[in-house]
C-alpha cells in the first residue's frame, strides 16, 4: 500500500514536470508576440481563507496562514506560506491536541498563457515545508476487545510532547484569478511527501501543522487552500 | 491538456483524503487477556480438564462468556484495566440445586466448589495506533488463591519469571488441581 502511494506520488510528479516542459515549449514559439506586452511585477500577499473559515466552523481547529509570492520572471514566482495551526484529534479512545507553526518556500510556475491585459494563473508549484510543533495527550482510554469488565481505565500520566519537527516536500496545483485590479482569488490542492518527522516514543504524530493529517504507515499527505491575495505592484516590464 | 492534469491531480488528492484509518481493525493486537492452563497436580506437564467450570468476575452477576458450566482445560480471563487487581470466582462442578421445587427459583442454591483468585499486576501503557489508541501491557503479574479450607485449585505458577502479559500467543499461568 505504501509502495503504491509512493508510486502514485512519483507518477504525478512526472506528470507535473511534463506539463511544465510542454508548456515551456509552447511559449517559446509564441514568445515574440507576448513578451512585448508589459507585465506587472510585484509582491503578492494574502491569506488562506479556508483556514479562517474552518477556524470559525470547526471547534477542533484553529489556523491562520499568510501567503506571499514574488514574480521574478514572466512565468516563475518565488512563493511561500507561513502559518500556525492547532488541531484537536478526538476519538472514543484518544484526545490529542497538536499545535505549532510552519513555513513553506518554493516556486510557482504559471502554465497559463494570458491574453493581454489579463494576468491570471493556472499554476503548478513545488514547496519544501518545515514545521515545529508539540502534541498534548489530553486523554487516552485503553482499547480492549473484551468488554466483560465494562469500564476501561485510561492513561494515568498525560504528557506533552514538545519540540517536535517535520520536513516535507509538496506539489501544488491551482489557479489564481484577478477579480479586481491586483486582487486575486484562487484555490489549490496539495500533495505532500513527508521526509522526516520526530515521532515521540510510544506515541504518534496524528497531525502536523502545514502538513495536515498524518496517515498511518504512509508518508503521503494532502491539503487544499482557498487564497485571497493582493498584489503590491512594484514595476512593469 | 492542462485541465486534464488538474483533474487527475484533484482525483489523486481526493482519494488520499478519503482514506479511512479511523477504525481499529479486529486483527490488531490490543489489550491482552490472561491465558490460564489447568494442569494435573501430580503429572504437572499434563493438562487436566475442569468439569462444570464456571468463571465469574468477583463483583459481577453474569458469568464470563464461554465459561458458564463447561468442561475445559484452559481459560482466557480478561483483566481489569481500571484497577491493578482482578478477582474471579472459579467453580468446579457448578450446578444449581432447585431444592426439590423446580418451579420456585427463590430457594435455589448453587453447588460446587468455589475458589476465589486474585490477580495482581501493574499497568503499562503501550501506544498501538491512531485508531486503537493505547493498549495495556500487564507487568509483575501474580496470582493468589484465597485459602478457604476446601480449595480445588492447589497451586499456581507463572510460566516465566517477571511475567509480562503483552499478547495472547502463549499461556501465561499454570494452575494445578
Amino acid at each position: 500500500m505504501k509502495r503504491q502511494r509512493i508510486l502514485i506520488f512519483i507518477i504525478s510528479s512526472f506528470l507535473l514536470l511534463s506539463v511544465s516542459l510542454t508548456a515551456q515549449n509552447e511559449t517559446e514559439i509564441t514568445t515574440d508576440s507576448i513578451s512585448t506586452q508589459p507585465r506587472k511585477f510585484g509582491i503578492r500577499v494574502g491569506t488562506d481563507a479556508s483556514k479562517l473559515l474552518r477556524t470559525a466552523l470547526d471547534d477542533d481547529y484553529t489556523g491562520f496562514e499568510l501567503i506571499a509570492d514574488y514574480r521574478f520572471s514572466r512565468k516563475f514566482f518565488i512563493a511561500g506560506e507561513l502559518g500556525n495551526e492547532q488541531k484537536e484529534f478526538v476519538t472514543d479512545f484518544l484526545d490529542i491536541t497538536t499545535q505549532g507553526t510552519y513555513f513553506k518556500v518554493g516556486v510557482d510556475y504559471n502554465m497559463h498563457d494570458n491574453l493581454f491585459p489579463l494576468d491570471n494563473m493556472i499554476y503548478s508549484g513545488f514547496r519544501i515545508g518545515a514545521s515545529s510543533f508539540n502534541q498534548t495527550l489530553n486523554d487516552g482510554t485503553y482499547y480492549a476487545t473484551d468488554q466483560y469488565w465494562q469500564t476501561q481505565g485510561s492513561v494515568a500520566e498525560l504528557k506533552e510532547y514538545s519540540g517536535l519537527t517535520a520536513l516535507w516536500a509538496e506539489l501544488q496545483m491551482g489557479i489564481k484569478a484577478e477579480v479586481l485590479t491586483n486582487l486575486y482569488v484562487g484555490f489549490n490542492v496539495q500533495l505532500k511527501y513527508l521526509f522526516s518527522q520526530d515521532v515521540p516514543e510510544n506515541f504518534t504524530n496524528v497531525f502536523i501543522p502545514g502538513f495536515n493529517k498524518v496517515f498511518e504507515d504512509s508518508n503521503i499527505g494532502v491539503g487544499y487552500g482557498y487564497n485571497i491575495s493582493y498584489r503590491i505592484p512594484l514595476y512593469k516590464k | 491538456m492542462k485541465k486534464y492534469i488538474l483533474i487527475v491531480f484533484l482525483i489523486v488528492v481526493s482519494i488520499f483524503s478519503c482514506e479511512k484509518d479511523d477504525i481499529c481493525a479486529a486483527t490488531t493486537a490490543t489489550t491482552p487477556s490472561l491465558l490460564v492452563s489447568f494442569n494435573d497436580n501430580v503429572l504437572r506437564d499434563n493438562q487436566k480438564n475442569v468439569t462444570g467450570f464456571l468463571a465469574t468476575g468477583f463483583d459481577l452477576d453474569s458469568a464470563l462468556e464461554g465459561y458458564s458450566v463447561v468442561t475445559t482445560a484452559d481459560a482466557i480471563l480478561p483483566l481489569r484495566t481500571d484497577a491493578t487487581e482482578t478477582k474471579y470466582r472459579l467453580f468446579l462442578d457448578y450446578a444449581i440445586d432447585d431444592n426439590g421445587t423446580p418451579d420456585d427459583e427463590t430457594d435455589d442454591f448453587q453447588t460446587g466448589n468455589e475458589d476465589i483468585i486474585t490477580i495482581n499486576y501493574t499497568i503499562k501503557d503501550v501506544f498501538v495506533s491512531n485508531a486503537c489508541g493505547y493498549k495495556v501491557q500487564f507487568e509483575n503479574v501474580s496470582i493468589t488463591i484465597e485459602p478457604d479450607g476446601d480449595n480445588w485449585l492447589l497451586f499456581q505458577e507463572a510460566l516465566n519469571d517477571n511475567l509480562i502479559i503483552s499478547d495472547e500467543t502463549t499461556t501465561h499461568f499454570n494452575i494445578y488441581h
